[in-house]
């Protein structure tokens, strides 16, 4: 089974356009996505994502009952890297739909995880993607608003 | 592949702790220099902090495989031995 994705299905740039990843940042900010400092997106250069995986932010390993705080996510530059599949590029709905939907999600992670952290078995329940109701289905729920507020306009212009 | 980590953690495109896990998932117990052996400092350290809080009974990850106790006790070994002849060459 796999876990919950955006209900829509995004198209791909008409004139089949590739992004790169700065372009890509630039389009998600263009389209009203706040992107916080903290963040880096990258591609994702050893094709490490399945096609279930759009992007996939750091890999957190501890034992039982350990606590994650904010310091565990972050780079050497101070910042929580995301990779994002490759052919994620080849759409700009793609694009607003899953940079929106890391950012959302870190941003519902942050507060916890900077007040005395939570433990990694609370990491997973918010991030997984078979929990209905947590951080990670919210944040597609509000990828598709997005998307869908580019599509309106897309018609209205 | 190592040097490909490295250079992904040298661009931030992965933390300190990620590089520290998958490289001890990728060591041959028998031979960890072969990985270790390109790992700078920091990343060695990184390595100790996990092995420190290794526990063979319960790890848990938000995605990708888990080192086995076999890699993560060679590594613990091979970082002691390294720093046992620095000293000893001090």
């Amino acid at each position: 089974m796999f876990g919950h994705s955006p209900r829509l299905n995004w198209n791909r740039n008409p004139d089949g356009a590739i992004r790169s990843i700065t372009e890509a940042v630039e389009i998600a900010k263009a389209r009203g996505v706040v992107i916080p400092e903290y963040v880096a997106f990258f591609l994702d250069e050893l094709c490490w994502l399945d096609e279930h995986t759009t992007a996939r932010g750091p890999k957190i390993t501890k034992a039982a009952g350990s606590i994650v705080v904010w310091e565990d996510l972050l780079n050497r530059f101070g910042k929580v890297p995301f990779i994002v599949r490759r052919d994620i590029m080849e759409s700009d709905e793609a694009i607003v739909a899953v940079i929106a939907h890391e950012v959302h999600e870190l941003q519902g992670l942050m507060p916890l995880l900077c007040h005395g952290g939570i433990t990694i078995e609370e990491f997973g329940a918010h991030t997984s993607p078979t929990n209905p109701g947590n951080l990670h289905f919210e944040a597609w729920d509000v990828a598709d608003e997005i998307v869908e507020e580019m599509r309106r306009q897309s018609n209205d212009s | 592949m190592i040097r490909e980590l490295v250079e992904m953690y040298d661009a931030g495109t992965i933390t300190a702790h990620h590089l520290a896990v998958q490289c001890v998932h990728l060591l041959d117990p028998d031979e960890p220099e072969l990985v270790l052996g390109q790992l700078p400092d920091d990343i060695l350290a990184a390595i100790q902090d996990f092995a420190d809080s290794y526990d063979s009974r319960s790890m848990r990850t938000n995605y990708g495989v888990i080192p086995a106790s076999d890699q993560v006790f060679a590594a613990t070994n091979w970082i002691r031995e390294k720093k046992a002849n620095v000293a000893s060459s001090e």
